[in-house]
């Protein structure tokens, strides 16, 4: 029967309840919904960046990104490209030369990475085609580069113009190579593109005298669940080498994943405080309110424990009804522009420039529902304590006493 | 046997001004009294029958319930002591008002933790006693003031106390509604022995009341069975 009063005493001020009912639901499903919008964005900037720039693992001599000395080869670096291709977890691996020099043209110069490259099995672990905006992907015969947007306005050419690349060879000696602008891309990360060229492997290899060995193998994983079995399956075959994942070689991507779901949390904390304190307000106020009633319970016999539980049991119901409400709508916004996304081409600049997409698709883990469930429950449990206690403090005659 | 025993009772309330309210009260009521405490405002009726009932601390002397000394309960003790001992019948009635007077008659027996199928058969038993078996599904808002304060004597009765404490339970009624209400009290107190004690200022009830206190500033004054 406490249940059937909890119950029915809500519903006496039906306007008040739909209000903090309401309060509880818009909080959620606001907060929810904005968790969902930046959990979105930076999930396809994560992804955008694993699966164009970074990979899921990468291997390297123990030394080569530290030093950046291109006579850090990796060692047996053939045996581990064929090894991670034949890998059943490896969606596309691929192997590059990696070389620090100069880009020139006629008009202009910059310090740049020489990427050189198999443009197939590049394509397929960081999709490069797809990003030529301009020209074409490694058709032209002799000593083809792709060059980006920016480093084309820098050096001011434009298709099928020269440039040379200078760099230096492992032996110290310094060489260089013509080649042509074969395509010109673009990325949604412009320091990228300003750091960055493409040759191909065999150009690059030729030049650098390097007889086939790699830099850097390049592995896309099918699924990012098996990602520790593959590292750990390279690292016992070939120990040499420093086989690192994309949170080793990424730090501030692995910041932003391993510090979101604090700032998550945090995020939820705050619209729960304000929740917490329209509970709070609401049942002082019911339980001011009924004050003369609540005297008249303890006199005819309710003990403290009870009047505590109904006075909790009111504040949870509301809580309940309110909180799948504001889930349940989030939850279907959250699917909804999960599909068709949410444009924000009017500050596309602004978000290129660090890296984001202008149109983002809301996601969220189905842990956080249950948590945010989970978190509410709590809140409401600790915001009925204080009307509650007020509650039991109650002197029955000088409650009867109030008007 | 007596079942009330107040010794020397007197409620002092501190202030600017101390109020004593009541000053050294000492009665004794037996099983199956019906009691009228009779007196102008601000004798100390309510005052005296709050501390019987355990509702208002006594300033010093004592207070003896069916042999429990109720001035030493503190808390749910005190509580559990009035929801198993003593039965309260409210001027305004005071019932709850989200409940039927079905689910009002059974609430106290719910807390004393009655099965359900006692409290349906005591719940209806007792409206069908107070005259209200068609109306049982009813809320008070739907009652008159004479339905209610009929509901009201039911729960009282509900728990089994060994007395009630009505505090001017006609006040709020009409002619008809407190001769409906006197009757049932009294026919109560005959056929089941139950005990009454209330505060009154109706010449109606004092009229009916076999025994009549009267206080004046807090002291009895008179004490007359008929």
């Amino acid at each position: 029967m406490l249940i059937t009063i909890a119950w029915r005493n809500i519903w006496r001020n039906p306007l008040r309840s739909a209000v903090v009912m309401t309060s509880i639901a818009l909080g959620l499903m606001a907060g929810t919904f904005l968790l969902a919008f930046s959990w979105g964005m930076n999930e396809q900037r994560t992804r955008e960046i694993i699966e164009t720039q970074v990979s899921h693992l990468q291997v390297h001599h123990p030394n080569f990104r530290a030093d950046n000395d291109v006579a850090d080869f990796i060692p047996e670096s053939r045996s581990v490209l064929s090894m991670a291709k034949q890998n059943q977890q490896v969606k596309a691996a691929t192997g590059r030369l990696l070389v620090g020099g100069m880009v020139a043209s006629a008009k202009g110069n910059t310090g740049v990475q020489i990427r050189g490259i198999t443009p197939d099995a590049e394509h397929e672990v960081t999709q490069l085609r797809d990003r030529i905006i301009e020209g074409e992907y490694f058709t032209a015969r002799r000593n083809p580069i792709i060059i980006s947007q920016k480093t084309a306005e820098r050096l001011k050419v434009g298709l099928r113009k020269k440039v040379v690349l200078t760099f230096q060879r492992p032996d110290g000696e310094i060489t260089a190579g013509a080649f042509r602008v074969n395509g010109i891309y673009q990325t949604t990360n412009p320091k990228y593109d300003e750091a960055h060229v493409f040759v191909r492997l065999n150009d690059l290899d030729r030049l650098l005298g390097s007889a086939g060995k790699l830099h850097e193998v390049a592995i896309l994983m099918k699924d990012i669940e098996l990602l520790p079995q593959v590292k750990t399956d390279l690292t016992a075959e070939f120990p040499e080498a420093a086989i690192e994942d994309w949170m080793e070689l990424s730090p501030d991507l692995r910041l932003i994943a391993e510090s979101f779901g604090v700032s998550m949390r945090i995020f939820i904390g705050v619209i729960l405080l304000a929740l917490a304190f329209g509970i709070i307000n609401t049942m002082l106020m019911a339980v001011l309110e009924r004050r003369r009633e609540l005297g008249m319970l303890m006199s005819i016999g309710m003990n403290r424990k009870r009047l505590f539980g109904m006075v909790m049991l009111e504040t949870a119901m509301l809580t309940l009804i309110g909180s799948p409400i504001g889930l349940g709508v989030a939850w279907l916004l959250i699917a909804f522009f999960g599909k068709v996304g949410i444009s924000l081409s009017a500050v596309s600049d602004g978000l290129s420039s660090m890296g984001f997409s202008d149109r983002v698709y809301t996601s969220l883990e189905t842990t956080y529902y249950i948590e945010t469930a989970i978190m509410v429950v709590i809140t409401a449990i600790i915001a009925s304590i204080y009307p509650a206690i007020k509650a039991i403090k109650l002197n029955p005659v000088e409650a009867m006493r109030a008007v | 046997m007596s079942i009330i025993q107040t010794t020397n009772v007197h409620k002092t309330y501190e202030g600017a001004v101390p109020v004593h309210a009541v000053q050294g009260v000492t009665l004794e009521i037996e099983a199956g009294e019906f009691t009228a405490l009779v007196g102008p405002s601000g004798s100390g009726k309510t005052t005296l029958l709050n501390m019987i009932g355990g509702l208002d601390p006594v300033t010093s002397g004592s207070v003896v319930v069916d042999g429990t000394e109720v001035t030493q309960l503190k808390g749910n003790e005190l509580i559990d002591f009035r929801l198993n001992h003593i039965g309260f019948v409210f001027q305004a009635y005071n019932l709850i008002p989200v409940l039927t007077a079905r689910e009002n008659v059974e609430f106290t027996m719910l807390l004393q933790g009655r099965s359900q199928q006692e409290r349906d058969a005591r719940t209806a038993e007792l409206l069908q006693e107070v005259g209200l078996g068609e109306i049982m599904d009813k809320r008070p808002a739907k009652m008159s003031g004479g339905q209610q304060q009929r509901v009201a004597v039911a729960r009282a009765l509900a728990p089994k106390p060994q007395f009630i404490l009505a505090d001017e339970p006609t006040a709020n009624l009409d002619s008809a509604s407190t001769t409906t209400l006197l009757d049932l009290m009294a026919e109560l107190n005959e056929k089941e022995g139950v005990t009454f004690l209330f505060s009154t200022h109706d010449q109606r009830v004092i009229d009916r009341a076999r025994r009549v206190i009267t206080l004046e500033d807090g002291k009895i004054v008179s004490d007359v069975r008929k």
